[in-house]
């Protein structure tokens, strides 16, 4: 029990010890500035250990931009740093900066008062020693200057520069006469230093505390005299550099004047800022300038007169420089008044030209890129566009401007006026036009469309449209087109909604296809492309009338018909089946159903018996119409059968229904059976045995020649009281011969 | 007193009388157990069961020996097939035919049999069971006689690739019949009703005596078998017993003797007068077998001559004196349909006997001529021949005398009776041939009008043959020429009607070959219409065909149906219960 307390005690004091020491000064550390404080405890230096490690907290300074100012014997035996916070040396730690890295006795660091407390941390002590340091709150600026002044004041009276060249003081050289370059940089170099100078000193003020200026504080007042000082020098030796920079610019185009017309600008600038300048400098410019911009105004005509386009006149240089000259000169002259007046009348009808010309362009860029037939509303937008197009383009006075109006760019832009005025018209008509054509073929008014759509290509009574031809010419192919598919499409809608209708019709068939459905809606009677591109779109809705009429329709039919072919065989299955037949006769297909199904219900189509000894279903139908009495039937079978015979027979097998059969035995049950028209008896060769209930009322028909190479049609024609369908089997195989 | 002289002499006739009696009573033929056929003495009936044999019994004959897979019999109701060699399993829907074979059936030289007079004893030998080999054998051998036999067109036109599969662990063979038609159990049977020869037979033979049917060959004597009973077999009656005779003339005189009691063909196919004693004798009629035809020697006669002779032997003359129609000696006739002297529909127009189908059901239909001859066309006098050695000896001479009739050949004809020789030269301008066991049906054989070797001692058919470039079998020339046919046509020899006998050749040849009934009937039309052009003879008439039965036999076991043979139900007649 007792060593488990001395354990947890042991325990808690290892937990209790940490790796950092604060030291502690005796008197506290004071914030206040005032000069350096030696560092006691209790009047003894500090012993620090080798090896060991420690810290000290120093409080924050009472106004922002302080600096804390250590002095120490043996910085070089000490690792320190000076930080925000610290936790008994846990990472991270910001190190702040110290300011006098290189020094062996002192550390600088910039504090505020963003932190309560900061932390000067020895992080490692070469030898044991003793702690001889003493510290120091100071404001930051005055800590700077203090440091920097006589470096300020040496530089100001290294680079002060000699003023009488500037001023014209008497004797002293006339500034015309200097040697520019060598004397501009002389003074350039003096400059850059001063300014340095100067922007050192105008970023020292920002430390200043707000109040300082009414300390009346010593450094204070040395510091706004410094910067006074530098402040007039820089801005001297800038103004003097200036002028320098002028003449020496004029002095370099001599002999261009273009060159001089292009710095019109600076020397307008140079020569209006009289405070800045003195008088005589200024006079002497003043004349310099005015006697180079008689050049101006010749300058700038030669370039129009060579000038050929009516785009937009860009003067070089720009002319309001040049006028703004003049006028720090004294007056524009009045033919330079007549040269700006007619450039900016011209540019404006030049640049009239060229927007209107961009949105003439955009507007049939709309047209010319639009690959199909646009929306109803484009003609009446584009027309609107157009109209705010025409009220854009000015009247072409540049061009009877009196002294310019020869000038060919005067004339070119009057002519492109002019087009443009065309141009727009000819399009708005075009437009107009093209609206109510599109709304003649929106309402299905194919004459009246296509009439308009003929004189707009023709010309005939709207004009010739020749400014706008290609544009015309696209809508007339739109139109054309629209119409063309407009018509195709009502045709095809009408018709496809008249067999949807009819597909299940029995009655009147052919009737059916003499509907005016089977014609086109309109018939076309004009196309651009002449002859041969009408008749191809008459053609193209032509085939599909007939591909309706002669498959679509009658295919549809057929089968919806068929189908209601069932187990009733009466009347109405004979009217379907000649229903069907009546469509089979409009079919011009290829589908083998549907021939076989036209070819099952036909009774004059014979059947065709491909193979012996299968029993092949055939529909015998009546070929008279009575519905309520007798009515003649007929079935027809082509024999196709194989054989290697020369003339090949057959015994043909017809299984009959009962009630077709079951009074054969009374009277026959056929009235004539016929081979290829030739008909067959029952006697000689011939022989046709009675369908009874012991045969399973199935009648056999032998010999039946079979043309080796052309058609064999049995024919059995019969009488039945009933106006119906009989479903019967035939079969045809080879007879044999009997040895017995 | 004169009465009194004379009693030796009435007693010695008395004695005379009774001792003939007896005589007649004690050596009359004993033919119970026996079914006794005549047959012509040097006409021995030849047996092969798929050729048309040189006399009409030898063709009838086939049915007593051997089998077919399936065997043609008939019952009151009418024709009926039985299982012979095979027994039919049934068809599947791709007509393929399954025919079980029987078992533990023995062709008849598994048997010996010895006689000690009239006393037959019958053992066995080795044993010789049929089997399918038996079968492949006879359908390789139809094969090979081609269209020379019948049995050859029924069996190409059931299967393409005649043959079996088989047979199987159950004995059942397969047959792939054609697909052009439903095969019916009738149909089948009937094409599978060729009889069956064991393979051990030879391919050509002028006798094929081994067998399975009912009866079986005694040992030949004198080149001629009778037919015993087999141990195992089903026939009732022990014996058949083939009696020979000079010529036809006695048959009926000996079938009322009682020598024989079976008479398959009268005389003049006429109802008999000394055998009209129903108590004794009955009768059965079948459709003709029998027609007789003037072939002309187109040697000797120009195609003009040749029609003016066919007009000038009127048929009809003929016939009525064939018949002695209207005199007291009327040969009355009947037919199997009931009809009594009809002689009017055994008048022949055309190679196509009235009685065939042909004519029948009017697949052809021959001209009928009845125009005067321009005499001066023919020669002086018309040489008709004839030999009357060689079977209707009866028949041949009374059409002899008929045709010397200056009544019915104005004086133009002189038909005389010679010997073979004559007729195997073609001494002759036209030459009287009466076709024996014709068949009426869709095999009549016109070979054996037109191929047949001028010779009635032999049955010879003078087919040649050969495969074309396409693999097709076709006629040769030589299969007509001189030497070679009544007519004398010859196919190799230029003249002006070469090209029409050359077309006679293929027509004959693809009436014959094809196994097409549209073929048929079209080559049939058209042999007729180029015989009728080329008139190549005079067709007379037929005769029909009626059978005589002793009461020794139950009438009611003995069936007999159109053109089913005579003896197929042979194996069914019985004696009377009396006897």
């Amino acid at each position: 029990m007792r060593s488990s307390i001395l354990s947890v005690l042991v325990l808690f004091t290892l937990a209790g010890c940490a790796t950092f020491k604060e030291l502690e000064p005796k008197p506290e550390l004071s914030p206040r500035e005032q000069g350096f404080i030696e560092l006691k405890i209790k009047d003894e230096v500090f012993a620090l250990g080798q090896g060991k490690k420690y810290f000290m907290k120093f409080p924050r300074p009472e106004q922002a931009n302080f600096v804390l100012v250590l002095h120490f014997s043996d910085k070089h035996n000490l690792r320190t740093y000076l930080t925000r916070a610290f936790d008994d040396g846990r990472e991270p730690v910001t190190r702040m900066i110290d300011e006098t890295a290189g020094n062996d006795s002192a550390s600088v660091y910039f504090i505020d008062t963003s932190a309560a407390v900061y932390f000067w941390v020895i992080d490692d002590v070469g030898q044991d020693t003793g702690l001889r340091m003493s510290y120091r709150y100071a404001p930051r600026w005055r800590y700077t200057f203090e440091n920097k002044y006589a470096e300020f004041k040496q530089a100001l009276d290294e680079n002060v520069v000699d003023r009488a060249i500037f001023t014209a003081a008497p004797g002293a050289k006339p500034i015309e006469g200097v040697d520019f370059a060598k004397e501009i940089g002389f003074v350039t170099a003096r400059t850059q230093v001063l300014a340095g100078v100067s922007s050192e000193l105008k970023g020292l003020g920002s430390l200043f505390p707000s109040d300082i200026a009414a300390k009346k504080d010593t450094a204070y007042l040395k510091y706004k005299v410094l910067r006074l000082a530098v402040e007039d020098e820089v801005q001297f030796q800038e103004s003097y550099a200036t002028a320098l920079g002028i003449f020496q610019t004029e002095r370099s185009t001599w002999g261009n004047t273009r060159a001089f017309l292009a710095d019109a600008g600076q020397f307008a600038d140079f020569a209006a800022q009289r405070d800045r300048y003195p008088a005589p400098l200024l006079e002497k410019a003043r004349k310099l300038f005015k006697s180079r911009l008689a050049d101006a105004v010749p300058t700038y005509e030669k370039q129009l007169a060579a000038k050929h386009d009516a785009r937009p006149f860009v003067p070089s240089p720009a002319l309001e420089p040049v006028e703004r000259l003049f006028k720090a000169l004294g007056a524009v002259p009045a033919d330079f008044t007549a040269l700006r007046s007619f450039v900016t009348r011209y540019n404006v009808e030049a640049e009239a030209i060229s927007t209107a010309k961009e949105r003439l362009a955009e507007v049939t860029g709309r047209i010319d890129q639009s690959t199909k037939s646009p929306e109803l509303t484009f003609y009446a937008g584009i027309g609107t566009a157009v109209r705010d197009i025409k009220a854009g383009i000015p009247e072409p006075l540049a061009s009877s401007d009196a002294r310019y109006k020869t000038l060919e760019c005067a004339g070119l832009v009057a002519l492109e006026i002019g087009k443009l005025n065309e141009q727009t018209s000819d399009l708005e008509l075009l437009m107009t036009t093209g609206d109510l054509v599109a709304r003649d073929i929106a309402a299905h008014a194919w004459a009246s469309a296509e009439t308009r759509t003929r004189a707009l290509s023709t010309g005939e009574g709207t004009g010739s449209f020749a400014s706008v031809a290609r544009q015309r010419a696209k809508l007339v192919s739109w139109f054309e087109e629209d119409i063309f598919s407009g018509v195709q499409t009502a045709t095809h809608e009408r018709l496809d909604a008249f067999v949807k209708l009819n597909e299940e019709a029995i009655e009147n068939v052919p009737a059916l296809y003499a509907d005016s459905a089977f014609r086109p809606a309109y018939l076309l009677t004009f196309s651009s492309g002449g002859a041969s591109d009408l008749a191809r779109k008459r053609s193209q809705i032509d085939n599909y009338i007939a591909t309706v009429r002669n498959y679509q329709f009658p295919e549809a039919a057929i089968r919806a018909i068929d189908k209601g072919i069932g187990r009733d065989m009466g009347a109405q299955a004979v009217d379907r089946a000649r229903a069907i037949v009546a469509h089979g006769k409009m079919y011009k297909g290829s589908d083998k159903q549907i021939l076989s199904m036209v070819s099952e219900y036909d009774p004059l189509v014979p059947k065709s018996l491909l193979r012996p000894r299968e029993y092949r279903r055939v529909f015998a139908l009546p070929v008279t119409s009575n519905r309520h009495g007798s009515n003649d039937y007929v079935f027809r079978i082509r024999l196709q059968l194989p054989s290697d015979a020369q003339f090949p027979v057959f015994d043909v097998n017809v299984k009959l229904s009962k009630d077709m059969a079951e009074n054969a035995g009374r009277e026959s049950w056929y009235d004539e059976i016929t081979v290829n028209k030739n008909p067959i008896k029952n006697e000689g060769r011939f022989r046709i045995t009675s369908p009874t209930a012991a045969n399973d009322y199935e009648a056999q028909i032998t010999p039946v020649q079979m043309e080796k190479s052309g058609d064999t049609i049995l024919e059995v024609h019969f009488k039945r009281p009933a106006y119906r369908m009989y479903e019967i089997s035939v079969m045809a195989q080879v007879p044999i011969m009997k040895k017995n | 007193m004169k009465n009194k002289k004379l009693l030796p002499l009435w007693i010695a006739l008395a004695v005379v009388v009774v001792a003939g009696v007896l005589y007649f009573l004690l050596h009359r033929p004993d033919l119970s157990g026996r079914i006794v056929l005549p047959y012509i003495a040097h006409q021995k009936p030849s047996i092969d069961p798929h050729l048309p044999g040189p006399t009409a019994l030898s063709d009838k004959l086939d049915e007593v020996e051997f089998d077919g897979l399936f065997n043609l019999s008939a019952n009151p109701s009418g024709i009926v097939y039985q299982d012979g060699l095979g027994e039919l399993v049934g068809v599947d829907e791709n007509n393929v035919v399954t025919v079980r074979l029987v078992q533990n059936r023995r062709w008849s030289d598994t048997y010996k049999v010895t006689q000690k007079d009239d006393a037959y004893n019958v053992s066995k030998t080795s044993e010789h069971p049929f089997t399918a080999e038996d079968l492949r054998f006879t359908i390789r051998r139809i094969l090979a006689l081609g269209s020379l036999s019948p049995d050859y067109i029924l069996i190409t036109q059931a299967m393409e690739d005649p043959g079996f599969e088989g047979p199987d662990d159950q004995g059942s063979i397969r047959f792939h019949f054609r697909q052009n038609r439903i095969w019916k159990e009738a149909d089948i049977k009937e094409m599978l009703s060729f009889k069956i020869l064991p393979a051990n037979s030879p391919m050509n033979a002028l006798n094929y005596t081994v067998g399975t049917a009912p009866y079986m060959a005694l040992p030949p004597i004198e080149g001629v078998s009778n037919y015993i009973r087999r141990p195992d077999g089903k026939a009732v009656m022990p014996l058949v017993i083939l009696s020979p005779f000079i010529d036809n003339s006695t048959y009926t005189t000996e079938l009322r003797n009682g020598v024989i009691n079976v008479l398959l063909e009268t005389p003049f196919g006429a109802v008999s007068p000394v055998l009209g004693n129903r108590e004794k004798f009955f009768v059965k009629s079948n459709v003709s077998t029998t027609f007789f035809a003037i072939l002309f020697n187109t040697q000797k006669l120009s195609r003009d001559q040749r029609v003016e002779l066919r007009k000038l032997l009127s048929n009809k003359a003929i016939e009525d004196r064939f018949f002695k129609i209207g005199t007291a000696q009327q040969r009355h006739v009947v037919d199997y349909k009931g009809n009594q002297d009809n002689y009017q529909d055994y008048l022949n127009y055309s190679i196509f006997p009235s009685s065939s189908y042909y004519i029948e059901e009017k697949i052809v239909e021959p001209v009928r001529e009845s125009v005067t001859a321009n005499l001066s066309l023919l020669p002086d006098t018309v040489r008709i021949k004839a030999c009357l050695n060689f079977g209707s000896r009866e028949e041949y001479g009374d059409l002899v005398e008929i045709l010397n009739d200056p009544t019915v050949t104005q004086g133009r004809i002189k038909a005389i009776a010679v010997g073979n020789e004559d007729i195997q030269h073609g001494a002759y301008d036209a030459v009287l041939v009466a076709f024996n066991g014709y068949r009426s049906n869709f095999l009549f054989d016109m070979y054996d009008v037109f191929l047949r070797q001028p010779d009635f001692q032999i049955q010879k058919i003078n087919l040649e043959t050969a495969m074309d470039a396409k693999g097709m079998q076709n006629i040769l020339p030589t299969s007509l020429h001189s030497d070679g046919n009544f007519f004398r046509l010859d196919a190799s020899a230029e003249g002006p009607e070469k090209a029409d006998i050359d077309l006679l050749l293929q027509y004959v040849y693809g009436f014959m070959s094809t196994r097409q009934i549209g073929d048929k009937q079209e080559y049939a039309r058209r042999v007729d219409q180029l015989e009728h052009s080329l008139c190549l003879g005079s067709w007379l008439f037929s005769v029909p065909s009626l059978a005589y039965f002793s009461t020794q036999f139950d009438s009611s076991s003995i069936d007999l149906y159109g053109v089913a043979s005579q003896l197929s139900t042979i194996k069914k007649w019985q004696e009377q219960p009396d006897r």
